[in-house]
């Protein structure tokens, strides 16, 4: 081992966790005002194609990206519809978004496939983006760079604004917050619409950086893993990242292990790949048992989550 | 003139019934529109989607085996979104079913008979059932979230299922495909009626909603889960233990997505391969709730959903829509039906308003008590 | 949760060259109609994708005589047989099986309906009306092969692959040793994701191959990650086999693309009324014009001559 390969090594996994990352931000932010979208899914796939198309036809990836962010948030609005104007559940509501947004997307999508889209350039002059050593902190694409900056604007907005905290306050006991005169329903149509945002950008960093191109399905379930992300972080954006890079390197890990990579590590072939790959889950299980079990207040999920919010008047 | 919403004293029972229908057709009303924008004839195509697979009698049984792994798992849950417990990873409990009964056949070897198919049968319920428990024991004993944690394990059980048909279980005659080797003849379940497809586990699928609602109608039970759901604080007061309450509609969707799992592997799959998680468990979700949770609304429901599959798969050749469209009538008719649960629950008032342009949407001035 | 795609890998060909159109006969006939029967949704931008190509230049090139009808996103399971049944019921007198998990299924159904020709793609087992037919894949690994040892600098190749299937292994064996031909001391360093398609972990896991000293790459999977990620590193980069002509327009001919030739080409001869012989077809590649088109040859060998 070297640190050229190091280096590569460490470009590899921002890259795969960036898109969990950004998916994984927008939920933190719903599910902290008590909301579970279990569309998130559906949203980066209607985001994906969506970013893929209006950078078709506008021919710059900024602008699809902003459409991606756009149609995200549309749909995420969607599902604010149902579950806060209507009340319907947020589990059942969630589910129907996501086949919803998988079959809006292939339809869509028909007439985009084998389609070349522009790319983003670097933001950073080439000869640092290229540079062996210091691409390693200026060779990624832009939204990489993106996702890191609302990593830190969203731990800043939950912790130390009030909006922030009226967002908790709402999560934590949405009727005490609906008795003190906050808007309730407001409040989480917001933090709704950033999450289909978030995750609208997410679905367009596959059609648009790691793959420029459509094909249906391409996000291959990542927006499940940004489910598990958002409980193994805890709903705090630090760990959040940190999450999403760990998760980023068990799949580093298993790919290594199988191309021999890992020679140094004994054994680290004879592990079945669907080992590593159950990995996330089984320990966002975990992690979920263990915040569950010292239930401190602030480390578990929002007292809310998931429960319909039903005011006396 | 303002839309008021008055929360009714007790659900619509009217509006129970009649909206999972209305859901149907506003959901093939959209569809004709929607395909005829698309440049596709429309009306062709929403018969052929809802109307063809009652129409042409050879599509029975293709609507009867897609149907009943559906009604099986969606009973399961219904029973537990009554009672407020959401679990969601049925899809994991009909896979570790599944695998379970694959484990008792591959045991078997060459041997087969009823009693090798009902332990297979035992086998799939046990490990739909061990599977729920884990959700089920982390939320009783730990206050951990059961739509998170069983949704997790639904994704450990699809990892679990990939190394077992890649590997240990894989067919060794199979040239290395991930699969496991077919059922024994005799290790499948009897076929009903000659010449079709028509297993056992269809009439199990038949049969069970019936049991099911004798069971939520006049058992002790059924009244429990009743109460726990809709009046949790009455509940407790009348001495129904709410952790009970969890386990048992866990326990139970487990056992039902389990038993499913094994229907369908012993009954008609016969072999498991990477393609065996379909989505039944997760479909059978809008089952649960477009039959409003109700054992026999969940029969209907089950049917219909059956149906958009296969004529979805009908349309595609006569009218040539791709398939995705199937999932967003699916979706769609999920999310009338979730809607309309406003009609239910609310009257629906017109009333003259004296502050033009409060603004607000309906749903902040609903609640009339 | 839901099957996802499928492997690259074959185009299923246009053979645009004048092979010899439908004769006169074709006038009086009725149209015949061919059901194809898709692993994946024809959007995959892979195997699904690749044939659906090839069942539109069917319709293309034959125009008033065929008509063709396809199901997409078709379990290898059990539920495929109704699909194949509800084909025969409509009147397809040929239907093409595009995946080796509905072999025994084919075989069931095509009992059934002993007067419906089916093609199955990359299975074994045959029947009076059921025929199988690939491409030789392999022999377009070794030339890569070929080409990737005599171009090498570092000596180690990489190799993408999806999972662990004769087909792939096959396409691995051949590429290895054609490039051990060329320079004996080739390493391969090869990867199966355990997916068709996976384009996020098919970028990952060829950063990784790179990163493992791999100058060549290549793949077995379905998505053009592979293509741009090597693209994007500067590394030479070889892709085998993928199904996207579309992209082509935009990357070197340093490809090498699978057509499957005897599709269409059976097509053909069931359109002419011509008699469709039973047996085993297998399609060469041919790269010669580089493009979208490519001509196949086809032997077409009797039954239970199979090698």
């Amino acid at each position: 081992m070297n640190w050229d390969f190091l280096i590569l090594a460490i470009i590899t996994i921002v890259g795969i966790s960036t898109p969990i990352l950004l998916a994984g931000l927008g939920e933190l932010v719903v599910e902290k005002s008590g909301i579970l979208n279990l569309g998130v899914e559906g949203m980066m796939l209607v985001g994906a194609i969506s970013g893929f198309a209006i950078n078709v036809y506008s021919g710059n990836p900024w602008v699809g990206v902003a459409g991606a962010a756009g149609a995200g948030a549309l749909s995420g609005l969607l599902f604010g519809f149902f579950v806060l104007t209507l009340r319907s559940n947020q589990v059942a509501t969630g589910l129907a978004l996501t086949i919803f947004g998988t079959g809006l997307s292939s339809l869509i999508g028909l007439s985009f496939v084998g389609r070349i889209v522009p790319q983003f350039g670097s933001v950073f002059p080439p000869e640092l983006a290229r540079d062996p050593v210091l691409k390693v902190v200026f060779g990624y694409s832009p939204i990489v760079y993106f996702a890191l900056l609302m990593v830190v604007l969203v731990a800043w907005f939950l912790k130390s604004t009030r909006s922030g905290l009226i967002l908790r306050a709402v999560g934590e006991n949405d009727l005490s917050a609906h008795s003190i005169g906050y808007n309730v329903i407001g409040v989480r149509y917001a933090a709704i619409a950033f999450g289909g945002a978030m995750a609208g950008i997410g679905g367009a960093y596959f059609s648009l950086v790691i793959t420029p191109m459509w094909a249906e399905r391409m996000t291959a379930g990542r927006g499940w893993i940004a489910l598990a992300l958002v409980v193994f972080a805890s709903w705090k954006a630090p760990r959040l990242l940190a999450g999403a890079y760990f998760f980023g390197i068990l799949m580093w890990l298993e790919l290594n292990a199988k191309a021999g990579g890992l020679s140094f590590i004994p054994g680290a072939q004879a592990i079945p790949s669907q080992f590593w790959a159950a990995m996330p889950y089984v320990m966002t299980v975990v992690v979920l048992t263990l915040i569950s079990m010292r239930n401190r207040a602030g480390l578990n999920a929002p007292a809310c989550l998931g429960k319909p919010f039903l005011p006396a008047t | 003139m303002q839309v008021k919403l008055e929360k009714r004293p007790e659900p619509s029972r009217l509006m129970l019934v009649v909206t999972p229908i209305a859901s149907v057709l506003l959901t093939m009303a959209i569809g004709v529109i929607v395909f005829d924008l698309l440049g596709i004839d429309g009306f062709r195509a929403v018969i052929d989607i809802f109307v063809s697979p009652i129409l042409l009698s050879y599509k029975w049984q293709d609507v009867a085996v897609k149907a009943a792994p559906l009604i099986i798992i969606a009973l399961g849950l219904s029973i537990g979104n009554r009672a407020n417990v959401w679990n969601i990873g049925a899809e994991g409990q009909y896979i570790i079913g599944a695998l379970c009964a694959a484990g008792i056949g591959i045991a078997a070897g060459t041997t087969g008979g009823p009693i090798i198919i009902l332990m297979m049968l035992l086998a799939g319920m046990a490990g739909g059932t061990a599977w729920a428990s884990v959700p089920a024991g982390l939320k009783t004993r730990f206050g951990v979230n059961e739509i998170l944690s069983s949704l997790m394990l639904t994704y450990v059980a699809v990892q679990l299922l990939s190394y077992l048909v890649g590997g240990p279980w894989k067919d060794p005659n199979g040239r290395n495909f991930p699969a496991t080797a077919p059922l024994q003849p005799e290790q499948t379940l009897p076929i009903l009626i000659p010449g079709t497809t028509v297993h056992l586990g269809i009439a199990i699928a038949l049969v069970l909603p019936f049991v099911f609602w004798l069971i939520m109608a006049r058992s002790v039970f059924g009244y429990q889960i009743r109460v726990v759901g809709s009046a949790p604080n009455a509940a407790r007061h009348g001495g129904f233990d709410s952790d009970q309450t969890v386990w048992l509609s866990m326990l139970i969707g487990g056992a039902m997505a389990g038993l499913a799992g094994a229907l369908e592997f012993a009954g008609a799959l016969k072999a498991i391969n990477l393609g065996f998680p379909s989505g039944y468990g997760f479909t059978a979700i809008i089952v649960a709730f477009l039959g409003r949770l109700h054992p026999i609304g969940v029969l209907i429901a089950g049917i219909v959903l059956a149906i958009t599959y296969v004529g979805g798969q009908v349309a595609q050749t006569t009218v040539k829509i791709p398939n995705a469209t199937a999932g967003i009538f699916q979706a769609l008719m999920l999310f009338f039906i979730l809607a309309s649960d406003v009609l239910v629950r609310n009257r629906i008032r017109f009333v003259r308003s004296p502050r033009a342009g409060s603004g607000q949407a309906a749903s902040q001035t609903a609640g009339g008590e | 949760m839901a099957i996802l795609n499928r492997r690259t890998l074959i185009k299923t060909g246009v053979a645009a060259a004048a092979l010899p159109l439908i004769g006169s006969r074709a006038f009086a006939q009725e149209k015949l109609k061919i059901g194809f029967v898709f692993l994946g949704p024809i959007g995959d931008y892979g195997w699904t994708w690749a044939h659906n190509k090839g069942r539109e230049a069917l319709e293309a090139e034959l125009g008033g005589q065929v008509e063709t009808v396809y199901v997409e996103n078709v379990a290898e399971d059990a539920s495929a047989i109704p699909v194949m049944r509800d084909l025969a019921q409509q009147g397809c007198k040929l239907i093409f099986t595009t995946s080796y998990g509905y072999m025994d299924q084919t075989i069931q159904v095509a009992s059934e309906f002993p007067d419906v020709k089916f093609e199955h793609c990359t299975g074994f087992k045959l029947a009076d009306n059921v025929s199988v037919y690939n491409s030789r894949f392999h022999e377009g690994r070794a030339v890569l092969g070929t080409i990737a040892g005599m171009m090498s600098k570092t000596g180690t190749l990489g190799y993408l692959g999806s999972y662990k299937v004769p087909e792939v292994v096959l396409g691995v064996n051949s590429f290895l040793l054609a490039a051990q031909k060329k320079n004996p001391d080739a390493k391969l360093k090869l990867v199966f994701i355990d997916s068709w398609f996976d384009p996020p972990k098919e970028a990952a896991a060829t950063e990784t191959l790179l990163n493992l000293g791999a100058d060549i790459v290549t793949t077995h999977t379905d998505s053009p990650a592979a293509l741009q990620i090597s693209r994007a590193a500067r590394a030479l980069r070889l892709r085998a086999g993928c199904g996207h002509v579309e992209l082509c327009s935009e990357c070197p001919p340093d490809r090498h693309r699978g057509h499957l030739g005897p599709t269409l080409h059976r097509a053909r001869q069931g359109a002419s009324g011509g008699h469709l012989e039973v047996g085993e077809h297998v399609g060469r590649h041919d790269r010669r014009h580089g493009g979208d088109v490519a001509v196949q040859q086809e032997r077409t060998r009797r039954r239970g001559r199979r090698g």
